[in-house]
């Protein structure tokens, strides 16, 4: 298990240095916009262009560039995303701040609506398999089709639109400024954009879910142990279903270090300062410090996750063993 | 019940009575009345002021580097007094006149028009932690010494190179700049190398705001703002009438590096503004009557604005700090009479226009220039962008605010309904002066040379702009002139078009917008020659270029009409009336002569307050709904 565990960390650091690598050659090095035309105004002086690109440290050479953002990955002797390396060319603020500033709301949002669609996913799933072509999973596929199809901004505005603005029975988009954002998440703010990303990714669950429990319920084993007299719901959630979340706990880590990483269209439509909406801001913005930054930071949720995942899947299936 | 119900029709009438007149039984305090003297309404004082913007500033209002709207916005309203501002209102209340804010009056300049001698208001204070500092005239200087420093990378200081001694700073000469001098702590004199008419709207910017010394660190020559080349924005001390939540804690007297900004701003998140009672102990000011008690601005870049918008309708925020109005939201509010009140079109100080590049064929020729002006379908172009809301029909450069009504009516290319080549006469208007063009060898109005085959167009993608973009190049190809259009993201875009070196023949999303109320900034940049950069180049148009820059960007044509360059020459010189009509002039140089682009509109701003906004007024200067003379309705 140690071993495994060396390995994957070492993995973690190669997958971060290929992500940099490709993320300053697609946005430092091709970029679109331009960083220094934001900063400079409509009529630069050719020194005031030099003095910007300096200030920037964008008159270095490329590879200079390059290793200054992966040194300041380095968490030593500073933290992770060095604020001398990592400073927003617009907001004028270490990234690390920027992202710890947000990074609360989107674990607020990432965890509610996981753990939403999880409640709501798996049991339909499940619900579904073991009544299989009654009216009961016609109903919940049919629920999984909608989800699916239905794009999450609008079905944010839907639900906006009729909970708050119609109704009025749930707050508003937004985050009051002069509360925390737990406290924000009692008074209820989280529920509509929760609910609004977690109903398109509960459709795929219970498909999901469906899907691996009718695959797993065929199984030899699962034969033996209802020959062996087993009760009917012992084999189905001791035995059928651990073996069918066994993919869709991967799914499930992947999503949510995916989103960990910022949900930028549930952020927009709701207004939340989250990371995705940081994200975003800073590609508007060209502003490199920034975009490296929260790309870096949802490669390491992803890497993480994937590596947490592979661990759990141990438990879940003593078939996996780590050498 | 019923018989209760007589006291209650009494009470609420009283109530409403009351409320009509302006009155707060609660609040009870009401505040001065109109800013420029006019009587007005009184209003009620207190309250927030929910705001929320798109979109952060560029700099984090460092006041040096920001070179926006909105920043100038903020500054103007709330942060930042300069020795002359603005009142804050429109165009039919003086809104693009200077009045003496931190000066005590209008500055005395010399006969030679060479000094300018600003007299400061006395007893004026900083915002805390600075409220013992009384802003003198060192700090003005302090400002300009902080534009002109070179590691600070300021926007704009090409507008201070009028002061004497000002490059000289810059470029490490000097230590001081020569041409500014503290006479007293009273007392500004501001030499300039040659007359600028112009300078009270310069010293109105925000970089010329003062900036405090550090009193625990006297001799930093940019006092507070020393060794915050990056971040001053952050540390920003206020002499305005509202300051950062929390500015009270900032500490200058720690090394720089262990300084924590004040807790109201965090960029593209949030900013909160609060009362500063420095401005309060100080007397106010007679620009500003500041009735609210806070402004709370939710920055939300990024987010979706018709949410926004909704917000707004439900009272949920006040104001929208954006460019326009979705177009659906835009129908709700001006068609729900309920909400009619809340929808304002006011006009804006900036234009859209098409660029011709007058050095590469087939515009090298001012008939195709002519033909073309002629051409477009500017009532079709502007439909296309929302309709009349969206502004006026140019039928020259500058928007008419800044020429005092000099133009008006003026169109040296009208056609029927402003629709150009899509009516018969605009087409037999534009055929004919096509004809006289080297291009059309047949004389039959229609461009037959091959210079006018396959003519790159450069515009941005977008539903709109690429329906825009379509309309032109078919009004175009009417007199043969054959559109290559082809449609960048706008970074991209203005990337191309930035490079003289480029040639880039015709580029359809040109627009340009004050920096200040005098037509100067709309020539200095985009229209005058020896302003033409190598780099970040705004003279699209290349109008006015030598034959050494025609050469050196590679250009086969190795002259052009420079008739615009002397006009502009002689306009900065002058002052007053003189001013504005040689500005006029300018500008039919430039549309008869030179026409190096093609006047599309004078773009308008909309507006959308939710109903707690009392007292709406709209600042000219900042195209923007101006908070320092907001007030809240009673009992909002």
């Amino acid at each position: 298990m140690l071993r495994y565990m060396i390995r994957r960390t070492i993995f973690l650091v190669l997958v971060l240095i290929v992500v940099s690598l490709f993320t300053f050659l697609v946005f430092v090095k091709l970029p679109s916009g331009d960083p220094i035309a934001r900063a400079v105004g409509r009529h630069p002086s050719p020194e005031l262009v030099a003095q910007v690109k300096k200030n920037f440290g964008l008159d270095q050479p490329l590879y200079v560039q390059y290793w200054k953002f992966a040194s300041g990955m380095i968490p030593w002797p500073g933290l992770f995303l060095d604020k001398d390396v990592y400073f927003s060319y617009q907001g004028q603020v270490p990234v690390r701040h920027a992202i710890l500033q947000r990074l609360p709301v989107t674990i607020a949002l990432t965890v509610g609506a996981a753990a939403l669609w999880l409640l709501i996913g798996i049991p339909i799933g499940i619900v579904s398999a073991v009544k299989r072509g009654s009216l009961l999973d016609r109903s919940a596929m049919i629920f999984a089709l909608v989800g699916v199809s239905a794009p999450t901004f609008w079905l944010g505005l839907l639900l906006l639109y009729v909970f708050h603005f119609w109704l009025g029975w749930l707050p508003t988009a937004g985050l009051p400024q002069d509360q925390s954002v737990l406290q924000s998440v009692f008074e209820g703010y989280f529920v509509l954009p929760w609910f609004s990303l977690a109903i398109t990714s509960a459709a795929f669950y219970s498909r999901m879910t469906r899907g691996n429990l009718i695959e797993t319920m065929g199984e030899d084993y699962i034969r033996t142990a209802r020959a062996k007299g087993l009760a009917e719901n012992k084999v189905i959630y001791r035995h059928g279903l651990r073996a069918a979340l066994t993919p869709i706990v991967t799914m499930f880590g992947m999503d949510v270090a995916f989103l960990l990483g910022g949900a930028v269209i549930t952020e927009s439509v709701f207004q939340l300062p989250g990371l995705g909406q940081y994200a975003l801001n800073s590609l508007y913005a060209t502003d490199f410090p920034a975009i490296m930054g929260v790309t870096m930071l949802a490669t390491f949720f992803i890497v993480v996750a994937n590596f947490l995942v592979d661990i759990l899947y141990a438990f879940l299936d003593p078939r996996v063993r780590y050498t | 019940m019923r018989r209760y119900a007589k006291w209650l029709a009494l009470v609420a009438v009283l109530a409403l009575t009351a409320a009509a007149c302006g009155g707060d039984d609660e609040g009870g305090e009401t505040g001065p009345t109109g800013a420029t003297g006019e009587t007005g309404a009184e209003f009620q004082q207190g309250g927030t002021l929910n705001v929320w913007m798109d979109t952060d500033v560029t700099a984090a209002f460092d006041p040096q580097k920001e070179y926006f709207q909105v920043s100038f916005a903020f500054y103007r309203c709330c942060l930042l007094r300069t020795l002359l501002s603005y009142n804050g209102k429109g165009p039919d209340e003086q809104g693009d006149q200077l009045f003496p804010d931190l000066a005590a009056s209008e500055p005395t300049v010399s006969d030679d028009e060479l000094t300018w001698t600003f007299t400061l208001k006395q007893g004026i204070h900083y915002a805390p932690p600075l409220q013992d500092v009384e802003i003198t005239a060192q700090d003005f200087i302090r400002a300009m010494m902080r534009e002109a420093t070179p590691e600070v990378a300021a926007g704009y200081g090409f507008y201070y190179s009028a002061i004497e001694g000002f490059d000289d700073y810059s470029a490490g000469k000097a230590d001081t700049i020569s041409g500014m001098t503290a006479v007293d702590d009273y007392t500004l004199e501001v030499k300039v190398t040659e007359p600028t008419g112009d300078l009270g709207y310069r010293m109105a910017m925000p970089a010329a705001a003062p900036i405090p010394p550090n009193p625990d660190d006297p001799e930093a020559p940019l006092g507070v703002a020393e060794g915050h080349n990056d971040d001053y924005g952050r540390f920003l001390v206020s002499s305005g009438p509202y300051m950062y939540e929390g500015s009270e804690a900032m500490d200058f007297s720690l090394p720089v590096k262990d300084q924590t900004p004040a807790a109201g701003y965090e960029p593209n998140k949030t900013l909160s503004l609060v009362r500063n009672p420095s401005w309060v102990e100080s007397g106010q000011d007679d620009l500003r009557p500041a009735y609210l008690d806070a402004i709370s601005v939710e920055i939300c870049p990024g987010c979706d604005q018709e949410v926004a918008e909704k917000k707004v309708a439900a009272d949920e925020i006040d104001h929208i700090f954006a460019n326009g109005v979705s177009a659906a939201n835009a129908r709700m509010f001006s068609q729900d009479p309920n909400l009619q009140d809340q929808y304002f079109v006011e006009p804006g100080s900036g234009n859209y226009y098409i660029a011709m590049n007058v050095a590469v064929p087939p515009f090298d020729d001012v008939h195709v220039r002519k033909a073309v002006n002629f051409a477009v379908n500017k009532e079709g172009w502007r439909r296309l962008g929302g309709g009349e809301t969206f502004g006026e029909i140019a039928g020259y450069f500058t928007p008419p605010g800044l020429l005092a009504g000099l133009l008006e009516g003026y169109d040296p290319y009208a056609t029927p309904n402003s629709q150009g080549a899509d009516t018969p006469e605009g087409l037999e208007l534009a055929k004919a002066e096509m004809a006289q063009s080297k291009y059309d060898t047949d004389q039959d109005g229609i461009c037959d040379a091959p210079e006018c085959k396959a003519v790159l167009s450069v515009g941005v993608v977008g539903r709109v702009a690429e329906a825009s973009d379509a309309l032109i190049a078919q009004n175009l190809a009417a007199i043969g002139v054959e559109l290559d259009v082809n449609s960048f993201d706008n970074s991209t875009a203005y990337n191309k078009i930035f490079d003289p070196k480029n040639q880039i023949p015709i580029s359809t999303f040109g627009g340009w917008l004050q920096d200040y109320p005098d037509a100067f900034t709309f020539y200095f940049f985009p229209m005058y020659g020896p302003n033409i950069l190598d780099a970040y180049n705004t003279n699209y148009s290349m109008a006015g270029a030598d034959p050494d820059q025609l050469e050196k960007y590679g250009y086969e044509v190795t002259e052009v009409d420079q008739a615009l360059d002397e006009k502009i020459e002689e306009c900065i010189a002058t002052t007053g009336e003189e001013r504005t009509a040689c500005w006029a002039d300018a500008d039919k140089v430039l549309m008869e002569q030179v026409v190096p682009i093609v006047p599309l509109i004078f773009s308008n701003v909309e507006q959308i307050i939710s109903s707690r906004v009392a007292n709406y007024t709209y600042s000219l200067f900042d195209n923007q709904m101006a908070y320092d003379q907001v007030a809240l309705a009673s009992g909002a």
